[in-house]
């Protein structure tokens, strides 16, 4: 056979395979759905870059002033950038800094540190991910309210499972998949919370599967799922959203040394819940 | 955006919302035609879990500039250059990668090829220099000739000719099939 003709079987067998798994309708309504999300992104950091300019004009001249202003009240919020709060479903940017207000149904606010990417992935009512831009495949995902699962295929709620912060993070670093565990206190934006370290037990039975691969299951939400699985390494932050409600963190690495979840660590404490 | 049918009761609103409909229903037929190929495409050049995704993405790029790639006499070029681009930039690649791996919904692990023979083709045309594996790719996935390939990648005939040649002497030689190029 030549290197042409096995160039054209090559070429017929990837494109036989392509019509088969590929559902263009399917994929059609995806392409609409993120485009969609991304023009809310745009449109949002152009109104916030509105109200900024509107909010400076307002004051009028500005300079030297400060020392007019009216005096803040101790313990009362600071009239920080942080506390512009975006709509439901989008981003906002305060143009300038690396501060950013995520709509999710418990509002987050944020300052990106430096090693993370200011496009934001996997963005739902409940979700949102931060990506490292020095090390590939390793992030942070906000998981708003989601359910513990149960060590099975169903991504259902697990009964075992309390529903405050403190009992959800004993449930987890009580799960039989894993080896290593330690649960320790510590604060996300300012707010006590619980960290739970460890690692998949060698051997351990991974009754789920995510990506396709075989994994054990953590939490879910209605935009996605969280899981141990070969090669995952994985910490979690849980604490009590402020009006009630459950956040969990995950932060991960694939692929990659544990040690990479160190410096995921400033960003999960940065991380303020309205 | 509703299903209206151009002609139909339901088309009322105005000049200006009949040329949006006429729009997005020339994408959208274009979109179901030349997706499949494209993501062969992406999974020749690519070998990633992730080739879907490139494909999307070039997909995204030519929906968002669609006013002016569907006014193009080929807007498949457009988007198929786009794709070869986004395929071979590891920049690129880990941001999509990043993006599609904590996807609830995954589709099946994407396979470039079947056959081993075939798998190993398409991993030999990966090692090759990163515009030599466009024109392969290009000229076996679509079965395009010199002169489509060249207005893909926006250079000059004899410039495809050149890396037509040398990848396939170089395909040749790593896979140990003869090059009929040179007989």
């Amino acid at each position: 056979m030549s290197i042409d003709e096995l160039g054209r079987a090559a070429a017929a067998d990837v494109r036989r395979q392509a019509s088969i798994d590929v559902d263009p309708s399917a994929a059609l309504v995806d392409l609409h759905r993120t485009h969609r999300r991304r023009t809310a992104l745009v449109v949002a950091a152009a109104a916030v870059v509105v109200a900024v300019v509107a909010g400076l004009v307002a004051r009028g001249p500005w300079l030297g002033q400060a020392a007019q202003r009216t005096p803040v009240p101790a313990g009362a919020p600071s009239p920080s950038p942080s506390a512009v709060l975006c709509p439901p479903g989008q981003v906002c940017h305060v143009p300038g800094t690396r501060t950013f207000s995520v709509g999710l149904a418990i509002p987050l606010t944020l300052t990106l540190p430096a090693d993370f990417s200011a496009s934001f992935g996997d963005m739902r009512r409940d979700t949102v991910e931060f990506y490292r831009t020095s090390v590939s495949d390793t992030g942070v995902t906000v998981m708003e309210n989601p359910v513990p699962a149960r060590d099975d295929y169903t991504w259902t709620r697990d009964p075992a499972a309390g529903t405050d912060a403190r009992s959800v993070a004993q449930w987890l670093a009580g799960r039989p998949f894993l080896a290593g565990t330690a649960l320790s206190p510590t604060t996300v934006g300012g707010r006590p919370a619980w960290r739970v370290t460890g690692g998949l037990r060698r051997g351990a039975a991974l009754t789920a599967h995510k990506n396709m691969l075989p994994a054990a299951p953590t939490f879910a939400s209605g935009g996605g799922t969280a899981a141990y699985w070969a090669g995952l390494h994985a910490e979690y932050t849980l604490l009590d959203a402020p009006g009630g409600g459950l956040v969990v963190i995950w932060s991960w690495t694939l692929d990659h040394p544990a040690s990479e979840l160190a410096a995921n660590r400033a960003l999960v404490a940065g991380l303020v819940f309205h | 955006m509703t299903n209206t049918v151009e002609g139909s009761d339901e088309v009322r609103d105005g000049l200006d919302d009949v040329v949006e409909l006429r729009a997005y229903e020339g994408f959208d037929s274009f979109y179901r035609r030349e997706l499949p190929s494209l993501v062969a495409f992406a999974r020749s050049l690519s070998g990633s879990a992730y080739a879907d995704d490139f494909a999307q993405d070039a997909m995204l790029a030519a929906y968002r500039h669609w006013d002016s790639v569907g006014g193009m006499d080929v807007p498949a070029a457009w988007v198929r250059r786009v794709c070869a681009n986004r395929a071979v930039s590891s920049w690129r690649r880990r941001s999509v990668e990043a993006r599609g791996l904590l996807r609830l919904r995954s589709q099946p692990p994407p396979r470039a090829a079947a056959h081993d023979e075939h798998e190993a083709f398409w991993a030999e045309v990966r090692k090759l220099p990163r515009r030599q594996a466009q024109a392969i790719a290009l000229h076996y996935v679509f079965d395009l000739g010199v002169a489509d390939i060249a207005a893909t990648l926006g250079c000059a005939e004899g410039t495809v000719k050149a890396h037509l040649f040398r990848g396939r002497a170089a395909l040749a030689a790593a896979l140990g099939h003869r090059n009929e190029g040179e007989s």
